[in-house]
């Protein structure tokens, strides 16, 4: 009888063993995998490069050192604390990341935050304030020029710099006459701000908006 | 995106020598594209060589009646220039913001990127106003304007 014991197991016992020798086969090989010389150089490779830069961002003179991968967009929103700027697509195409950097609109989702060492970035926090509006913001609220608003900041940073580009004689692909002044007409306006999306189809009055900035009855 | 070293070159030489002494850099200026390829990793450089600091932003009368646009011209200055915009029109046009290319995008990127860019598999569709414009982004053959050969 207790011979007999020595031999027998329990079902337990039996599903304890199993599982152990099933684990007993992988883990040798990932001890093996972790300690490999390509798995050293691949872990080399990934691991992230920093690099520093400053710029302005609202007038604030701000130092960082970042991942060289963050982008201008993340830089504003993750380590600066401005989550104005919204991430949309991060490709580029719905200009909701939109800032103005050196006076020139960019979609900020599409640029390094290192390749910015000495500019001014102008994000929507620092166009205006809740108590004191920028009149493009102020024109926004007025003429409904959103819905959701998550395009918004994006939109309005945009126009502001759209209406400094008009000023400053720069065509469109609608400009009829390349070498007269640009006319503020809807058509302009349009074209012009065709590089941000609103889902929420805002735009006859995000139009009515920036023509009431530009001077022109909406 | 896969990790980085960044460097920015102050000098076309600097830029040139980071260029050979690195295997797998890539130079970045505008880099709408690079990055959104770099996204996706089908770009993978392994290091990153801002050329933005260059002086190469000067759109140039040439002798023989032509310009000469640098490579780190943006559009926008290239479209906006009172003489692109007498002689080059269709070149204003197809540069300019415009279509549903972003319009901000198009203020960074680079107005060569019209004339060399040529990604191999790339997700980007090429920008509208290039294929509206064939001949508009063919440079040489738009009057004599050429592109100034950078780092060469």
């Amino acid at each position: 009888m207790q011979n007999s014991n020595e031999f027998e197991m329990s079902r337990r016992e039996l599903l304890i063993g199993t599982a152990a020798s099933a684990t007993m086969g992988a883990a040798p090989s990932r001890a093996e995998a972790e300690g490999a010389p390509e798995n050293a150089r691949a872990a080399a490779l990934e691991a992230p490069s920093m690099s520093k830069v400053s710029f302005s961002v609202n007038g604030v003179a701000r130092e960082l050192e970042l991942d060289t991968r963050t982008t201008l967009l993340d830089a504003l929103r993750e380590h600066l604390g401005f989550t104005g700027s919204k991430k949309g697509c991060d490709q580029g195409q719905c200009g909701a990341c939109t800032v103005i950097a050196d006076g020139r609109r960019i979609t900020s989702c599409l640029t390094l935050a290192v390749m910015h060492e000495g500019n001014s970035i102008i994000t929507i926090e620092g166009l205006g304030t809740p108590a004191n509006l920028h009149p493009m913001q102020a024109a926004f609220v007025r003429h409904d020029g959103y819905q959701c608003g998550y395009c918004t900041p994006g939109q309005i940073c945009s126009a502001v710099a759209v209406l400094e580009e008009v000023k400053a004689g720069i065509p469109s692909h609608v400009t009829e006459d390349l070498t007269a002044q640009p006319q503020l007409t809807a058509a302009e306006l349009r074209e012009r701000m065709s590089g941000n999306i609103c889902r929420c189809g805002a735009y006859s009055n995000i139009v009515d908006a920036i023509t009431e900035v530009a001077g022109r009855p909406a | 995106m896969k990790p980085f070293t960044y460097e920015r070159a102050q000098s076309p030489a600097q830029a040139a020598a980071a260029a050979a002494r690195v295997d797998g850099a890539k130079f970045i200026a505008g880099g709408t594209n690079l990055l959104d390829l770099m996204k996706l990793q089908i770009e993978t450089p392994n290091h990153l060589i801002d050329v933005n600091a260059l002086a190469l932003d000067k759109i140039e009368t040439t002798p023989d009646g032509g310009l000469r646009i640098g490579a780190l011209v943006r559009n926008t200055d290239l479209a906006a220039d009172a003489r692109v915009r007498r002689d080059y029109g269709l070149l204003a046009r197809a540069l300019s913001p415009a279509l549903r290319d972003s319009c901000a995008i198009r203020q960074r990127r680079l107005a060569i990127c019209y004339s060399v860019r040529a990604v191999p598999t790339s997700t980007t569709p090429i920008s509208p106003a290039t294929n509206a414009h064939p001949a508009a982004v063919a440079e040489p053959s738009v009057g004599s304007a050429g592109i100034t050969p950078w780092l060469a």
